[in-house]
Parts: C-alpha cells; structure tokens; sequence
C-alpha cells in the first residue's frame, strides 16, 4: 500500500491513480466537515466536488514537504465553506434589502476551525485499537478518572495511564499533521 | 523537582486532580510543563466536543463521478493566484439547478460508459409478438446510495411503449414524493412521466412519437411537495436504456 507520502507526491505530480487514491482516503474527511459546516447534503457535495477539483488543478502550488496533504485539501475546504458562507450572507442581505425595512441583519455564524478538529479527532478515535479506545471515550464523554476508568474496566491503574497518554499523543500528532494548526 | 511524567501530564490535561505529589505546585512554576499540558488540553476539549455527527462519512458516489468528468479536460492551472479556483464565475450567478442539471450531464456519460447494463429480450414463456420487445435498464445510485432498481421498456409497436420502474432501497420522506423522468444525455430536455407508488414502482406510458434514442436516461428524482414541476436535481437513481 502506498504511504500518504507517496500518495501526495503522486498527486502532485500529476498522478491520476494518486487522484482517485486520494479522494478514497480523504474525501469522508472534506465531505463531513462541510456537511458539519453547511447543514445540507446538497452543498457538501458541492463542497467535496470544489475540493478536488480545484486541488488537482493547483497541484501545483501544492508542497509535500510543507505538509500533509489531507491537510491542504482541508485547508481549501474552509476556503471553500468560508466562500459559499460570503455568498449566503450576500445573498441574504439582498433578499432583506427587497423583502423588508430596515432591521438589524442577522449574523451568520462563520464555519468554525474547531468543526475540522473534531472529525479529524472522530476519524482518529475510529482507528484507534481497544482498549485505547474504549479509555479515551470513557474519559472523554463520561469524563471518568483514570482510576474510574481502571474500575470500570478492571484494568490497572498504570495499563490506563499509559493508554491515555499514548492515545492522547496521537490525536495530538493527527491535528497537527492535517489540522487546523492547534 | 523534576518535570512531572507525560502520563501525568496527559491526567492533568483531562482534568484530574490529585495525580501530582506537590498539588500542582510545579506546574505553576514550570513553564515547559504548562505548556505541555496546554497543548493537550486543546486536543482534550476539541474531543469532548466530538459527537456522532462528527464522524467522517463518504459522500454519495455521484460526488467522484463528477470530479472525474470535470478533471478528464482540466488542464493544471498552476500559474494562478487565487489558492482554489473551483468554479467558473458564472456558476456562482446561475441557478443551482441548471448547475446541477450540467453536472448530473457529465454523470450521465459515465453511467452510460460503464455504470449500467442494458439488454434485450423475450420474456420467457411469451412470444415476442405478445408481449414486444422488452429492454432491460439498471438504475444505479446517484444521489441515494441505498438506492436501486431497474426500469423495464416494453415496445409494442411504435405507439404503444411503456416503462416500468421499480425502486428498492427509497427511504420515505415525509413532504416529499419520487417523480421519474426520461432525459437527453445533456439532462437540459426532460419529460417527467409520472409518480412512483409508496412500494417505489410505477408503469408509465412513454409518449407516442418520443425519440427514445434521444431520451434515453431514466431519473427518478426526489421532489419536495411545492408545487414546483421542476426537477429538483436530487436523483435519487438514473440509469440509460439502450434503444
């Protein structure tokens, strides 16, 4: 299997098997932060299908040295939902203009950078091994203490500790690889 | 004292007290160490705030679809400035629909390419003089990825041709209704042929002197309950009966 590495630098250079390769491994990614973002199936499409497209063309500019290139598909995402959220709010301003007097406009909330953070932490808790997983959802969502936790799962104390850490290294490394930069 | 250990760090970072033996006491002098954890917390509170909906999920397989129709003719276009230039300007000002009705027209092709089959036949145990000739079409996912079925042309004689549709997988959407369609490769002519029936089929009469070789795909399209006739652009299936 090729590494993401090798995938980036094929794309880069033209690659269109690194193309297809690409959107298998990182398309759930920008459809589901735009979906997040958006709201709707429609535009997230939409969204997805600007991505790509537009980073195949500017590959170009596009540097594997400087950084994953998950990341700066996700990077154009944002552009991209940030673009189609200008466009909304242009458009509403217009219909308010002939819809209505004076009133105070709405403001649109922007697409936050947190929405890339959690799907990417999601993505990452998926490919987490149990128990790691299991450990980081416990803290996490039930926000249970190591020695709750250890109970719990009648694991040791030290086994939790060590799981938590590895586990939180890693979602840490994941966002600083493809994230928004923490 | 020394630094705290990375898994106290991590404990500290989802907020834990009583891990340390000085109460904390070094993180307040030791600048490395809030950091550390500073770092991790960060990463704690985006995971706190992951949900379900937050877990990645793949977009319909039309999205690639279109990705390869519109990259097949895209030369790179490396000299510009702008980081992304997905769109030509004129599509941010045109309806969405005629947008998606072009897009859906580059799917069209690929479908028509690879996607689908398409065969004729006699059905057994009739003769061909009873029943016509029979043309057999898939209709693949689109916009509905639980979506399938196939779309059944009988001819028999050139004024008498009709199309049975029949669905499996549409998921019941309050307001809304499944409409079915025959169009021409550029999806710019369409014919809307009629509603399909709760159980997702429907036998519709295709009208007498429509060239069939032209209107060759069938669509069958989730409509909202507005009145609109227009096509909504959400195909839940289409596929491309071969004539």
């Amino acid at each position: 299997m090729q590494s993401d590495l090798e995938v980036a630098e094929g794309f880069r250079d033209g690659d269109e098997a690194c193309l297809g390769e690409a959107y298998r491994r990182w398309s759930s990614l920008v459809y589901t932060v735009a979906l997040r973002s958006l709201g709707n199936r429609e535009d997230a499409e939409d969204v997805t299908q600007l991505v790509f497209v537009g980073a195949w063309k500017g590959r170009g500019r596009y540097d594997p040295a400087a950084g994953s290139l998950a990341g700066w598909l996700l990077g154009i995402t944002r552009n991209t939902i940030a673009d189609r959220w200008a466009a909304t709010a242009k458009d509403r301003r217009v219909l308010q203009a002939v819809t209505t007097t004076a009133g105070p406009e709405p403001v649109a909330a922007p697409p936050s950078d947190s929405i890339t953070d959690r799907v990417l932490i999601a993505d990452e808790l998926q490919r987490l091994g149990q128990p790691a997983r299991q450990i980081v959802e416990l803290a996490f969502f039930e926000d249970l203490t190591h020695a709750q936790i250890a109970d719990r799962l009648s694991m040791p104390l030290g086994t939790v500790k060590s799981h938590i850490k590895r586990s939180l290294d890693r979602l840490r490394t994941r966002l600083e690889a493809d994230g928004v930069a923490l | 004292m020394s630094h705290y250990d990375e898994e106290t760090l991590a404990l500290l970072a989802l907020g834990e007290s009583g891990v340390t033996a000085d109460d904390g006491a070094h993180l307040r002098e030791c600048e490395q160490c809030r950091a550390a954890v500073e770092q991790l917390r960060a990463v704690v509170a985006a995971g706190r705030g992951v949900t379900a909906d937050d877990r990645p999920v793949a977009p319909s397989p039309a999205v690639w679809d279109r990705i390869v129709a519109e990259t097949a003719t895209a030369a790179p276009d490396a000299a510009d400035i702008a980081p992304v230039v997905p769109l030509d300007s004129r599509r941010e000002r045109r309806p969405r629909r005629l947008w998606s009705l072009t897009a859906a027209a580059a799917v069209g092709i690929i479908l028509g390419a690879g996607s689908t089959y398409a065969l004729t036949r006699s059905t057994p145990g009739v003769s061909p003089g009873d029943q016509g000739q029979v043309t057999v079409a898939a209709l693949d996912p689109l916009d509905d990825p639980t979506a399938k079925g196939d779309a059944v042309l009988r001819v028999s004689s050139p004024t008498q041709r009709t199309v049975t549709v029949s669905v499996q997988g549409l998921p019941t959407k309050p307001g809304a209704f499944y409409e079915v369609w025959l169009m021409d490769p550029s999806n710019a002519h369409l014919v809307a042929l009629g509603v399909l029936d709760a159980s997702g089929k429907g036998s519709f009469v295709v009208p007498a002197g429509l060239d069939l070789s032209r209107y060759s795909a069938v669509d069958v399209s989730l409509q909202p309950m507005n009145g609109s006739p227009l096509h909504s652009s959400n195909s839940a299936v289409r596929g491309t009966i071969a004539t």
